[in-house]
C-alpha cells in the first residue's frame, strides 16, 4: 500500500470517527478497505499516532491470566486502563488496537454495531457473490478445505494469497469496484422488487425458480430479504432443482376427489396426501396453491404459505404436512383470494370462460374442446371447490353425435356465482341418451357451503356459439344440498349399495363420477392436469352409465326452460338417489 | 509505507465422523402418552448390567427385590431412583443396605452401572489440536452481549491478536456449539400466527446467529446442536436444527447441524455430549463427555473400572460467563 493510499485511508478514518462519530474497528476497516485484518490493525496504530488525540482508543488484550488454573483471556480495555489490565496477565499479553471512536459508548455492545451493520450488508448480497464475509479472506488463518455450496455448485472459498503486488493497487480499485457493484446489485434488487410489486399480494410462487422471489412467506419474508438465489440455493440442497410442471401434474386424479365434498381443507385424507406430495416438492405445493380451484380463500392460501414456510423450516424430505390444522378455515372464508395470473402463459390452451371478475379460473373445458378428437368423447365435469364468494362448477358433457344423432348437443354446466347474484333462470336443453354407455360421465359436485344457496340451471349461448348450461347458486336452501351431498357421497365413496344395486347402467357411474370429480379439480390446476383428465376421459368403461340419463329423467318431469326449472334441478339430483 | 503482505497460517485439520444417526428420528413416532415402556426397558437393561457387577462389588451379599426385603437383613436391591421434582430425573442403581423397623431402606453403599467399554485410542499425531466448545450463546436475549461472541468468533477465525495468537487459533480444528444458541421469547412460539411486528423479533436472532456462523463456517468446521431454548423437539434426542434456519452458513461444507445428544469422532477420539439435558444411554464410553449450558466451567478426568478414561467437561453458559472451553 503506498504512502498516499495509506494517508487517504487515514483521512477517511478521521472523517468517520470525528464527523460521523462512527466506531471504526480494525475489522470494519479491513472489510471496508479490503485489507487483511492484520494490516488494518497497523493502520489503526498509525492513525492513533497521527490523529489519536481527543479520540478514544480501545485495545484488545489477550493472554494467559495469572490466576490458577490459568484461563486464556481476551479482553477489551480503553486506553487509560491498559497498563492496569496488563498486570493481570501472566507474562506477555498481546495488545493491539481494537477500535477508535470519538467516545466510549455506555453499552459496550455499541462498539459492535457498526461492524455488524457492515456484516449484515455483506451477508445480504446475493448468494453468488463471494465477499470478504463469506470467505473470511482477511483473517490470519487460511483454511483450504472450506467449500461453499451456491446454487448446487460447490465453490472453493477463496482465501487471500500473499498478494504483495495486488494490494497496492487493490485497495483503491477494489473500493471503487465494490462501490460499482453495489449499485448494480441494488438495481437487480430493485428490479426484483418492482416485479414483485406488480404481482398481487398473495401469491405463492415456485420457490425453486431462481429468478422469482417469494413474497408470501410472510413469517420469513424479511428474514430472507430478497434472496431468491439464496433460497434457490438452499433448496437445491434438499430438493431437485427442476421446475417441471409435468411432474406436478402427475398426481393421480383421485387424490383430489375428496376435496369436492367439502368446501374446506378439512378433508384431511386426500388433501393431506396432496400436500404431502407438496411437502416433498416445494414447487408442487406452490404451483398447486396457485392454481388449484380448491384454494379460493386467501386465508387458506396464507395458511398454506405458513405451512409452506413451516415446511421450509422442517425437513423437506422427511415430513408430512398435516393440513388438518388448517381445516378450520372451512368456516372462515372471509377473504378473497387473488390469484396471480402472470403465470397463465403456462396454460396456453386454457381459455377462461368465466366473467372477468376475480378470481379467474382457467377453463379446462375449452382446452378440451380445442382438441376435436376429444370433444365428442369426453364429457368433462369440472368442479372447483366452492367457497362463499366463488363457486364454480363446470360440467361439460358432450354426447357422441355418432351414436345418437338426435342428441348431438353438448351440455356444459357451468356454475359460477358471485356474492349477491341470484340467477333464477334454469334451462336444461339437451336431451340426453339414456342408454349410451359409451360416454364417460363425470360428475363433479358442488358442495354448497352456504346453506342458503341452491343450484339452479341456466343456459346461455357462450361466445363460442355453444350452448352452455350453467348451474348457478340461488339464494335459498333447497334439497339440492342434500341430494348433492348424496351424489357427492356416492362420488366420493365410489360405489354405495343404494347406487349400485338399482340401475345397472349407472354401476360404474360412481367410479366415473369419482374420477371426474378428481379430474375436474385437477383440471384447472395446471395444463398437465389436462393430460390426466384426458387420460381419465379416454379410459372409458363400456359399462359406465351415462350421466345424461340423469337429466333425461328430470327432463321428463319438467321441460327445460320453464319456470319450474329450479324444481328440475332438484329432480335431477333426486333422480340420482334412485339409482 | 512498505507493501503489506498477507501471510496466513494454515489451519489444522482433523478427520471427522458423526454418529448422530443413532439419535436421528426418521419416521418413528411415539404414539402412547405413557412413557413407562421406556423406563421399563431402561430398568431392565441396567438391572441386568448391575446384576453382573454386584458379585464383584459385594460378593457376600445377595440381591433381592423390594418386596422380598426382610427387616434387618443386609441385602442389595436394584432399581430406579428418581428425584421427586419436575421431570423426575432418575437413575438406575444398586443399593446396599437393609430394611429398618420403620419400613425404610437404610442405604450403606451405592453402586452405579459404571462406564461401558472404551475402545483403545492410540493417538496418531503429536501435534496439538484443539476443539472449542461453547454453549448458551442466547442470541436474542436482552442480557446477551453480542460483542462478546464477536470477540470469540474473531479469535477463533484468526482476526484477533498477533501472529502468535493467530497461530494458536490455527490449531483449533473444530467448534461445537452445544445448544441454546438462540433465545426467543416463548410467547412468540406458541403456535399461533405471528403478527408482523413479531416476525422480525423472531427472525432477528437467527439472522444474527447466521451471520456469525457464516464467519465461523468460512474458516473452520462447526457443529451446532439444539438446546432447550432452540426450536427443536423437547424430548431427547433433539433433532438437528433445520438448515433453513441458517441460509447463509448452511451453504458451507463446514457447517453441520447436529442432534442433541451429539456423538462424533475427531481423529479417532470419540466425543459425546449434550446441550445440558439428561442423557442416560451409553453403550460405548466416550473419551470426552461434554455437557452444555452449565452454571460454570468444570472439568474432570474420570477413570473407569476397566481402565476407561473420560474427560468430563461442563460447558458454562456463554452469555453469562463469556467462557468457551478449549480442549
Amino acid at each position: 500500500m503506498s504512502q498516499i493510499e495509506t494517508l487517504g485511508i487515514l483521512d477517511e478514518i478521521q472523517a468517520l470517527v470525528s464527523d460521523k462519530l462512527q466506531v471504526v474497528s480494525y475489522k470494519w476497516l479491513s472489510r471496508n478497505f479490503l485489507v487483511p485484518s492484520n494490516v488494518a490493525k497497523r493502520l489503526l496504530v498509525e492513525f492513533v499516532k497521527k490523529h489519536g488525540s481527543g479520540l478514544e482508543v480501545v485495545f484488545s488484550l489477550s493472554g494467559w491470566l495469572k490466576n490458577s488454573p490459568s484461563n486464556y483471556h481476551i479482553q477489551l480495555v480503553t486506553g487509560p486502563k491498559l497498563s492496569e489490565a496488563k498486570q493481570e496477565y501472566d507474562g506477555n499479553c498481546t495488545v493491539h488496537v481494537y477500535s477508535v471512536q470519538a467516545c466510549i459508548p455506555k453499552d459496550p455492545a455499541a462498539l459492535w454495531n457498526a461492524e455488524f451493520i457492515q456484516a449484515e450488508e455483506l451477508f445480504k448480497q446475493p448468494a453468488t457473490v463471494d465477499n470478504c464475509l463469506r470467505d473470511n479472506r482477511f483473517c490470519g488463518i487460511s483454511t483450504s478445505f472450506v467449500k461453499r455450496n451456491v446454487d448446487g455448485t460447490t465453490a472453493r472459498v477463496a482465501t487471500a494469497q500473499p498478494n504483495r503486488v495486488g494490494i497496492s493497487g487493490l485497495s483503491k480499485h477494489a473500493s471503487a469496484l465494490t462501490n460499482a457493484t453495489l449499485p448494480s446489485q441494488q438495481n437487480k434488487v430493485q428490479q426484483s422488487s418492482s416485479k414483485l410489486a406488480q404481482q398481487p399480494p398473495i401469491v405463492i410462487k415456485d420457490i425453486c425458480r431462481k429468478n422469482k422471489i417469494i413474497r408470501n412467506f410472510s413469517v420469513f419474508a424479511d428474514f430472507y430479504n430478497i434472496q431468491s438465489d439464496y433460497i434457490g440455493g438452499v433448496h437445491d440442497l434438499t430438493a431437485k432443482p427442476s421446475s417441471d410442471k409435468e411432474k406436478i401434474t402427475s398426481l393421480p386424479p383421485n387424490k383430489k376427489k375428496g376435496q369436492n365434498d367439502k368446501g374446506s381443507l378439512g378433508n384431511g385424507g386426500s388433501l393431506a396426501n396432496f400436500w404431502d406430495r407438496a411437502s416433498t416438492k416445494p414447487k408442487t405445493f406452490t404451483v398447486t396453491a396457485d392454481n388449484s380451484g380448491s384454494i379460493q380463500n386467501s386465508k387458506d392460501a396464507q395458511v398454506c404459505a405458513h405451512k409452506a414456510a413451516e415446511h421450509e423450516y422442517s425437513d423437506i424430505d422427511a415430513e408430512e404436512v398435516n393440513f388438518r390444522k388448517t381445516s378450520n378455515n372451512g368456516g372462515n372464508r372471509k377473504r378473497r383470494v387473488v390469484f396471480d395470473y402472470s403465470d397463465e402463459d403456462e396454460y396456453d390452451d386454457a381459455v377462461n370462460l368465466t366473467s372477468p371478475d376475480p378470481p379467474k379460473r382457467k377453463s379446462f373445458l375449452d382446452s378440451e374442446q380445442n382438441s376435436k378428437t376429444l370433444v365428442p368423447d369426453k364429457p368433462i365435469l369440472i368442479l372447483d371447490k366452492p367457497n362463499k364468494d366463488e363457486v364454480k362448477v363446470k360440467e361439460e358433457r358432450t354426447t357422441n353425435a355418432e351414436s345418437n344423432g338426435s342428441l348431438g348437443e353438448e351440455i356444459s354446466l357451468v356454475s359460477k356465482s358471485t356474492n349477491g347474484k341470484n340467477s333464477s333462470s334454469v334451462k336444461l336443453e339437451s336431451q340426453l341418451p339414456e342408454t349410451d354407455l359409451n360416454k364417460k360421465d363425470k360428475v363433479t359436485d358442488c358442495a354448497p357451503n352456504s346453506p342458503k344457496r341452491r343450484k339452479v340451471l341456466k343456459t346461455r349461448i357462450d361466445d363460442r356459439g355453444r350452448e352452455v348450461t350453467e348451474v348457478v347458486w340461488e339464494g335459498e336452501e333447497t334439497k339440492v344440498k342434500k341430494t348433492e351431498s348424496d351424489m357427492t357421497n356416492k362420488a366420493g365413496n365410489g360405489t354405495t349399495n343404494a347406487n349400485t344395486t338399482t340401475v345397472t347402467n349407472t354401476n360404474s357411474r360412481p367410479a366415473a363420477a369419482k374420477k371426474s370429480l378428481a379430474v375436474g379439480t385437477t383440471a384447472p390446476s395446471n395444463p398437465g392436469g389436462k393430460a390426466g383428465n384426458k387420460k381419465a376421459g379416454n379410459a372409458k368403461d363400456p359399462k359406465q352409465g351415462n350421466i345424461l340419463s340423469f337429466f333425461k329423467k328430470s327432463l321428463e318431469s319438467a321441460p327445460p326452460g320453464s319456470g319450474d326449472a329450479p324444481i328440475c334441478a332438484i329432480t335431477l339430483f333426486d333422480s340420482i338417489q334412485l339409482f | 509505507m512498505e507493501v503489506y503482505s498477507q501471510e496466513q497460517q494454515q489451519r489444522k485439520q482433523s478427520t471427522y465422523f458423526s454418529f448422530d444417526e443413532n439419535f436421528a428420528i426418521q419416521k418413528e413416532v411415539y404414539r402412547d402418552q405413557q412413557y413407562s415402556q421406556i423406563f421399563f426397558a431402561r430398568l431392565h437393561m441396567m438391572r441386568t448390567l448391575l446384576y453382573s457387577l454386584v458379585p464383584k462389588w459385594k460378593s457376600h451379599l445377595s440381591v433381592c427385590t423390594v418386596l422380598g426385603l426382610e427387616e434387618g437383613k443386609e441385602c442389595i436391591i436394584v432399581g430406579t431412583l428418581y428425584k421427586h421434582m419436575k421431570l423426575k430425573p432418575c437413575v438406575v442403581v444398586a443399593l446396599h443396605g437393609k430394611e429398618t423397623s420403620a419400613g425404610a431402606f437404610f442405604v450403606e453403599d451405592v453402586l452405579e452401572a459404571g462406564l461401558p467399554p472404551q475402545i483403545e485410542r492410540p493417538l496418531k499425531s503429536r501435534e496439538d489440536k484443539y476443539v472449542v466448545f461453547v454453549s448458551g450463546l442466547s442470541i436474542g436475549k436482552s442480557s446477551s452481549n453480542p460483542l462478546q461472541f464477536q470477540l470469540l468468533v474473531d479469535h477463533i477465525t484468526g482476526h484477533l491478536g498477533d501472529e502468535e495468537e493467530q497461530g494458536r487459533a490455527a490449531k483449533i480444528v473444530h467448534l461445537v456449539i452445544a445448544g441454546n444458541s438462540v433465545e426467543v421469547s416463548r410467547r412468540l412460539l406458541n403456535g399461533q400466527n405471528l403478527a408482523s411486528k413479531d416476525q422480525s423479533r423472531w427472525s432477528e436472532p437467527f439472522k444474527e446467529l447466521d451471520i456469525q456462523l457464516t464467519q465461523i463456517a468460512a474458516n473452520l468446521p462447526l457443529d451446532i446442536m439444539p438446546g432447550s431454548s432452540d426450536p427443536a423437539n423437547f424430548f431427547l434426542p433433539q433433532q438437528s436444527l433445520n438448515r433453513c434456519l441458517f441460509p447463509g452458513s448452511a451453504t458451507y461444507n463446514t457447517f453441520r447441524s447436529c442432534t442433541n445428544p451429539h456423538c462424533f469422532e475427531l481423529d479417532n477420539i470419540r466425543f459425546l455430549g449434550t446441550s445440558g439435558q439428561n442423557i442416560d444411554d451409553l453403550t460405548n464410553c466416550p473419551d470426552v463427555y461434554f455437557v452444555g449450558n452449565q452454571k460454570k466451567y468444570e472439568t474432570r478426568l474420570v477413570k473407569g473400572l476397566e481402565g476407561q478414561s473420560v474427560r468430563l467437561i461442563c460447558i458454562p453458559r456463554f452469555c453469562e460467563t463469556g467462557l468457551a472451553v478449549v480442549v
